[in-house]
């Protein structure tokens, strides 16, 4: 059975004062299964974001369901939502998304103190991840007083440590410098060997390479996927960029 | 367009657009001027100037422009500096647009410019509109009658637009400095700078807290009325300081050491408001402070003087039980006789039936007792007393009761908790005097005056009485207390012709005429009272007001945050609401505890003007507390609105 299963997604905004409608979403069909790395490609307003949001139980859709382990989203009472968020969902986000009151320590161990963990459980969680991730020496300290690559790694920290069944990653590497980047892009590599699963929204031609799958994303639909299989990062790379030049020329000739 | 316009209608533009910041700070602007022309308009008025007592009153209001106008600065470069800060980034990003620093210091000069044009008049207009109204407030507190007519004092306008001149200019002399100090990219992104974490300042807050406890004890265990009226200055400075310290580094202090603690802080509800609170306060501890102090001016201010005002009939009866009282210092040479007999022709030559006529004779002095003895020495050290003997004949005389006193025997009175003892010496003579009996009140003295001294009084017979009355430091005065029928004005008609007739040889004191200078003193101090309470009250809810709105851009962010990492919509506002609620009425729950403890000294002190009425003080406290906190309340519930709709996303 497929971990996250996606079935006729469709998403109409609808202008405030009615009339026009805007269809974000037309009919999204796909699925992930236990321990894959799925990057999902596309430019601006192929409906990236929306799809994420709806994954993330942020957003509803307006036709179409997601299956979560077998469990549909829409079957979520609207107050469970945030605790459902909290124990099976794990987020990354573009710009880090730490609040600035309280420590990396603190930002890490959020979600288990929302989830009322104890303490000590806390800190066993945190021990092993923090060393993987490379952020021990600096959990005291707040966001303000360490780099970028830092605070992604602290919000890595963060989404694993509630051990989610899926990662949902929304531009990762967006805000980062090239070598944070790659090392953020490795550590992605690690802990999906580790077995998590990664479902990673994406610009970026090298982040999309790291990934066991590609999917790609053109006005609300998925237009086409790449599996990477034994392809060095370089010749997924390549065919990454090949797809993209298709894709947007085929946007040309139709549009 | 031409050039010369450009800056003045940007300006205007600029001030439309942020009128969330600008509408406060130009309202309370004007505001602060209608409030100083109105005081400068009754300081200088005709009506005002007739009124018995117009000098106290004068005093009075020329305190309350100096309070307004010092007010008037720290509040105006307060709004201004935060207007400015909300608006660096905008600032900036003209910096970046290309505009020199000399055109956005024209730019801020336009603003200010047109700042000016705007509350200056509009201040001054409300001011004289409304200055009518005050002036019958004011009339109708010192019962003076209604007069008509309507005048504008040209000298207030002057004045008022010049204090409003400065205060500008001083604001824009301040937004000039910190333009030229700044550099366009810090400007750009001062909103987003890092938030060092609050360091803790453990000695301060043990400072704080050691001189929040000394103005306590001071507030607490001073029992006189003189000295409680000296300590008072220095206990509200301690407390001030204990205030300041305890909200700035004392709450951090606490806060950090909660979170110390591992198991109560990772706890759900604890683990969002310590770290929360400990950033909030950071931020806003000054402000809070400042709110908490401004409540303890409001509240002792008007519940003071409301008390004051309120037991202006009170005080009377203390001070002046009678309509006329006349006293007398008598020489070897004086017949008391002779005045008494000049006093009842002239109440009589003035159409006035007299009742209640009551005279005595009296002699007294200072004494210091130490031990069991009293010394006239003043040089030595003791408790200070005021001795007045009368002797057993006067005494039967007034009470109608029969003394018979031995050698060495007295009556003894006093004042207050002191009693003496069963026998004490006079001076440094060998044979003890006994107390015969106690007395629960004594029918001679002065009531009109509050000392620190404690009145003795002293009944006693023969040689002893002679040579007591007789000591080189003993004034011996005559007293006549008298009522009369009539009206008021008829009454103080006669205390005006018995002290016509004195030729210098007695004083009178009139009870109607004290009642007029009670009404002009107690009514002016009422009628303060409240003008700086609303002042001050109006000085709160701009800190509110600036407050929540600043909290508002802070948490707009923090809520999306908190949403995304898996806490419901509803829990991110019960838990930002909770923090913020918190650290609104921390400020009045201080304020109160400490008119609670400032309770017994305001109540000596209230002493001081012969009012003994700690019920009806309470309750003008209680009431002054309950308004200011429904107002507080009032501005809260509206202020939150506009904090809700700044974090529900619409900037």
């Amino acid at each position: 059975m497929p971990l996250l299963e996606v079935q006729h997604l469709q998403k109409v905004y609808t202008s405030r004062f009615g009339g026009r409608q805007v269809e974000a979403l037309q009919n999204v069909n796909f699925s992930v299964e236990p321990g894959e790395y799925v990057a999902i490609m596309g430019e601006s307003g192929s409906g990236k974001t929306t799809l994420l949001n709806i994954l993330a139980a942020l957003d509803r859709p307006t036709a179409g369901e997601v299956f979560l382990n077998g469990k549909a989203l829409s079957d979520v009472r609207e107050r469970d939502l945030a605790a459902f968020r909290r124990s099976h969902l794990g987020f990354v986000f573009q710009d880090f998304n730490l609040l600035d009151i309280f420590s990396l320590r603190d930002n890490i161990f959020l979600p288990l103190v929302l989830a009322g963990r104890p303490y000590e459980e806390m800190e066993r969680k945190l021990k092993p991840l923090a060393e993987q991730l490379g952020i021990a020496d600096i959990l005291n300290k707040y966001p303000y007083e360490v780099s970028g690559g830092q605070k992604q790694r602290a919000a890595v920290a963060r989404a694993l440590i509630t051990d989610p069944q899926i990662v949902l990653a929304d531009e990762p590497t967006g805000a980062l410098d090239s070598r944070s980047s790659d090392n953020l892009l490795e550590l992605f590599g690690e802990i999906n060997k580790g077995g998590q699963t990664i479902l990673m929204v994406t610009h970026s031609v090298k982040a999309a390479s790291h990934a066991g799958r590609v999917l790609f994303l053109r006005d609300g639909r998925v237009y086409h996927q790449l599996y990477r299989g034994s392809e060095s990062r370089e010749a997924q790379f390549r065919r990454i960029s090949d797809t993209l030049t298709v894709l947007t020329q085929g946007g040309e000739n139709h549009g | 367009m031409g050039k010369r316009s450009f800056f003045p209608r940007l300006a205007l533009v600029n001030m439309v657009r942020n009128s969330r910041y600008y509408g406060p700070y130009l309202l309370s602007c004007g505001a602060l001027a209608a409030m100083y022309y109105i005081l400068r308009f009754l300081t200088w008025n005709e009506v005002i100037q007739t009124v018995r007592g117009a000098a106290y009153l004068q005093v009075m209001m020329s305190i309350g422009c100096f309070v307004v106008a010092l007010f008037s600065t720290v509040l105006l470069l307060y709004a201004n500096s935060f207007v400015m800060k909300r608006r660096q980034k905008e600032l900036g990003l003209y910096n970046i647009l290309g505009l020199e620093k000399r055109h956005i210091a024209a730019l801020c000069f336009w603003e200010t410019l047109l700042c000016a044009a705007v509350v200056i008049p509009g201040g001054i207009a409300a001011g004289i509109l409304l200055s009518k109204l005050i002036l019958l407030l004011l009339l109708k507190l010192v019962q003076i009658p209604v007069q008509f007519g309507f005048s504008v004092s040209v000298r207030g306008v002057g004045e008022t637009a010049a204090l409003l001149g400065v205060l500008f200019l001083l604001a824009l002399l301040w937004n000039l400095l910190r333009l030229g100090r700044s550099r366009p990219i810090e400007l750009l992104h001062s909103d987003s700078a890092g938030e060092r974490e609050p360091k803790t300042k453990r000695l301060l807050a043990v400072l704080g807290l050691a001189a929040l406890l000394g103005g306590y004890a001071i507030a607490l265990t001073t029992r006189n009325p003189v000295n409680a009226l000296m300590l008072f200055f220095v206990a509200v400075i301690l407390v001030m300081l204990g205030t300041y310290c305890l909200f700035t580094a004392g709450s951090i202090a606490l806060l950090k050491r909660l979170r110390a603690n591992k198991s109560f802080y990772y706890q759900t509800r604890h683990f969002t408001a310590i770290s929360g609170l400990l950033y909030r306060m950071k931020q806003n501890a000054v402000g809070l402070a400042n709110i908490c102090i401004l409540a303890c001016m409001v509240l002792v201010t008007v519940s003071g003087t409301l008390c004051l005002y309120l037991g202006a009939e009170k005080s009377l009866d203390g001070r002046y039980p009678d309509d006329i009282l006349v006293t007398q210092t008598l020489k070897d040479d004086t017949d008391p006789a002779a005045t008494l007999d000049l006093v009842q022709r002239t109440v009589a030559d003035a159409g006035r039936q007299m009742a209640d006529l009551r005279y005595e004779t009296s002699a007294s002095f200072h004494a210091r007792y130490s031990g069991n003895t009293l010394l006239t020495d003043m040089s030595q050290s003791g408790l200070l007393t005021e001795i007045t003997v009368l002797t057993a004949e006067e005494y039967s005389r007034l009470t109608g009761e029969t003394v018979a006193l031995g050698e060495n025997q007295v009556l003894a009175y006093a004042d207050g908790d002191f009693q003496l003892p069963e026998t004490f010496f006079y001076e440094y003579e060998e044979a003890p005097i006994q107390v015969k009996a106690r007395l629960d009140s004594f029918p001679a003295g002065d009531s009109a005056i509050v000392t620190n001294e404690v009145m003795l009084g002293l009944v006693a017979d023969g040689t002893l009485a002679e040579h007591l009355m007789n000591t080189d430091l003993a004034r011996r005065t005559f007293r006549i207390h008298l009522n009369t029928d009539g009206a008021d004005s008829e009454k103080l008609a006669c205390a005006k012709a018995v002290l016509a007739v004195s030729d210098g040889r007695y004083g009178v004191a009139s009870r109607q005429e004290m009642a007029e200078e009670f009404y002009a003193m107690y009514g002016g101090f009422l009628f303060l009272g409240i003008f700086l309470g609303l002042l001050f009250l109006m000085a709160t809810v701009l800190i509110i007001y600036y407050k929540q709105v600043s909290e508002g851009y802070e948490d707009q962010r923090r809520y999306q945050i908190m949403q995304q990492v898996g806490m419901s919509r509803r829990e991110v506002g019960a838990s930002i609401r909770g923090q913020i609620l918190l650290v609104f009425f921390l400020p009045l729950l201080t304020a109160g505890l400490h008119i609670l403890a400032a309770f017994p000294m305001l109540c000596r002190i209230l002493e001081l003007f012969g009012l003994h009425e700690v019920g009806m003080f309470a309750l003008c406290t209680a009431g002054t507390l309950a308004v200011f906190a429904a107002v507080y309340a009032l501005v809260y519930g509206l202020t939150a609105r506009t904090y809700e709709r700044i974090v529900g996303g619409e900037a």
